[in-house]
């Protein structure tokens, strides 16, 4: 088995959007710490900054406490060739299977976010956890040991 | 959120001075660009040379401005695109909604 990176990272930010920017540029740093697995790291980072961008987004404009003071949390894992990332939120909750695939030959303005994390992780589950909800996004990195 | 807006011949360059163009300014730069087409509906060139990096909001912003400049039939341009924009207008697949142009100069030739 190959010797992989264990990495584990847990964020908490204020409910507000200009934190976005720190967790984008934390993500990236994760993934560009990881060891040459042959994939393309670079895109990688940017997928990772994106979805995590757009589910921290949800969490903030669903949170019941709309207080700025509230924190946020976000977990970043690498372990056994599996990326994990995690945005807990402490809203309603949501049915994510309930959210349609957008019609993307009729353009919106809103509706991408849970578009984009489905087409740019392999796994996108959003459950109830504690008194609250998260949202978990999961991608297998290259060359990782089998599932 | 810092933009410069400056007007060459009767047309205006609005340059977004952000790395994000993300939910933390999007709203805003929406709104600017919005009044910037409700004011005299000249033509309109947004410098993205800037921008590293586009969220979905950033990309709705632009749609929304795009929309409200062809309802207005104004010219309404993107120039110095990044290469994480162009993918984010790719997975949406807005890339053909948008002119674009590499460069201020070149979209000042043209428009």
């Amino acid at each position: 088995m190959l010797d992989r990176d264990v990495i584990r990272v847990d964020i908490w930010v204020p409910n507000q959007k200009r934190y976005l920017k720190l967790i984008g540029n934390i993500a990236e740093e994760v993934i560009h710490a990881l060891d040459d697995d042959g994939g393309d790291h670079e895109a990688l980072a940017f997928h990772l900054n994106l979805v995590l961008t757009e589910a921290l987004v949800n969490a903030i404009e669903h949170a019941i406490d709309e207080s700025p003071e509230q924190l946020v949390r976000v977990s970043i894992s690498v372990e056994d060739g599996d990326l994990c990332a995690r945005v807990y939120d402490h809203g309603h909750g949501f049915d994510i299977d309930q959210i349609p695939y957008p019609n993307l030959d009729i353009p919106e303005e809103k509706g991408r976010g849970i578009f984009l994390m489905r087409t740019l992780m392999d796994a996108v589950r959003y459950r109830k956890s504690g008194s609250g909800n998260v949202l978990e996004m999961r991608k297998r990195l290259a060359c990782g040991p089998p599932a | 959120m810092n933009i410069s807006i400056k007007s060459i011949d009767g047309r205006k360059i609005l340059s977004l001075l952000e790395e994000r163009l993300d939910s933390a300014c999007s709203a805003r730069f929406r709104d600017t660009i919005v009044d910037l087409l409700e004011e005299d509906g000249q033509p309109l060139i947004v410098d993205l040379s800037a921008v590293g990096f586009m969220d979905s909001s950033g990309l709705g912003a632009l749609f929304i401005a795009k929309k409200m400049a062809r309802q207005r039939s104004a010219s309404f341009v993107l120039v110095g695109l990044q290469p994480r924009v162009l993918v984010m207008l790719d997975l949406s697949r807005m890339t053909d909604l948008f002119e674009v142009f590499p460069s201020i100069e070149d979209a000042l030739a043209k428009i």
